[in-house]
């Protein structure tokens, strides 16, 4: 009779551990790998209205943001972690190695589903306040090293609505960023309107991105989501 | 009394304050994109229309986006053409006797000048150095 209990025993044992590995097999399965949309950009500073539409490409592998412009010329823009490239006409034109897109790329987050907290829980900040504000829940974070700026994120039902940017050591903030409009899309939630302010010397930049068409691991456009910049002419 | 009133009014406009880093007026964001999105509208049926080019300030030259002002180009040209059908204007009417030559040379210089006026308007938009990459939706 024992003997048959410590079998039992085992078998539930052996049925719990191969569940745990089936789960998390599935679990990597289902790890989302690669975003695309159709993008609008509008850009309002004092010297310049412009706009921008195209297509945006983002797979997780690659680790390459791919802005594909159609208007008003045709070429890409590609982030990598280390620098920001336009290409036009399978040429590179523009090269500027000290872009850094992985920190603050949202589309890397919106696949992570990480964007709700911004990705600030596996980063060098600690959240240490939290508040009411009109309705918006705000949580504070402070950062571990003393060359970064506080961030504050605001929700609004438990949905982040913006993210706000402070400058070291100050209570002035140097960029905001709003999202709205959220649509669930493969259970991932995804804004479809998204406001960017950037604040330098007494001047404001709004950019406003529009998001349509959003595909989560598409895999009808492959090629479209990398692109071997050491094979371009400059 | 009147230190709580002042208390009141300073507490109330520092709650404004604050509330307003986290919220977005959209509808003022809105009217200062406006042309921005007239242009989006436009380009839906003619992206090569030289009436975005005007609601949008952009140019690009040298691999880089430049500002412009659509009205300075005018101006400048406007002024241009101006002088030269005045210097003709002046001929003429201090020739005496005016000929249907005259009149013939006033008039192909006068619509010489208003070509030159259009291209010089069109080269300055940077309209030809994105005629290739333009792309029709």
């Amino acid at each position: 009779m024992d003997l048959l209990g410590v079998f039992f025993n085992m078998k539930t044992k052996l049925t719990i551990l191969l569940f745990l590995i089936f789960s998390y097999v599935f679990k990597l399965n289902a790890q989302h790998y690669r975003i695309s949309m159709d993008l609008t950009i509008k850009e309002k500073s004092d010297s310049i209205n412009a706009l921008y539409k195209g297509k945006v490409f983002y797979d997780i592998n690659y680790k390459q943001l791919i802005y594909k412009i159609k208007f008003p010329v045709i070429e890409d823009w590609v982030f990598t972690d280390s620098s920001m490239s336009i290409v036009r006409n399978n040429k590179i034109v523009f090269t500027n190695n000290t872009y850094k897109i992985e920190s603050t790329n949202i589309f890397k987050l919106i696949l992570l589903q990480q964007l709700n907290n911004f990705g600030l829980n596996k980063s060098p900040y600690i959240l240490y306040q939290t508040k009411k504000v009109s309705g918006l829940t705000i949580q504070s974070f402070k950062p571990k090293t003393k060359d970064l700026g506080m961030i504050d994120l605001a929700y609004e039902n438990k949905i982040l609505s913006s993210v706000i940017f402070f400058k070291p050591k100050s209570n002035q903030f140097y960029m905001k960023l709003f999202f709205k409009d959220y649509i669930t899309v493969k259970n991932i939630q995804v804004p479809t309107i998204y406001y960017q302010f950037i604040y330098f010397d007494k001047n404001e930049v709004i950019k406003k991105y529009q998001f349509k068409e959003i595909k989560i691991d598409d895999n009808s456009h492959e090629q479209d989501y990398f692109i071997d910049l050491s094979k371009l002419n400059k | 009394m009147k230190y709580l009133i002042i208390l009141f009014f300073l507490s109330k406009s520092l709650f404004v304050n604050s509330q307003s880093v986290y919220d977005l007026d959209i509808n003022s964001v809105e009217a200062r994109l406006s042309n921005i999105n007239k242009a989006e509208q436009i380009i839906q049926f003619d992206p090569t229309s030289i009436e975005v080019n005007k609601l949008l300030k952009y140019q690009i030259q040298n691999d880089s986006i430049k500002s412009f002002t659509f009205d300075d180009i005018n101006f400048k040209y406007f002024v241009l053409g101006a002088c030269c059908w005045q210097y003709g204007a002046i001929y003429l009417i201090a020739k005496k006797n005016v000929t249907r030559e005259d009149k013939v040379s006033f008039c192909m210089g006068a619509s010489t000048n208003v070509i030159v006026f259009i291209a010089g308007v069109i080269i300055d938009s940077g309209l030809l150095d994105n005629l290739n990459n333009l792309s029709i939706f």
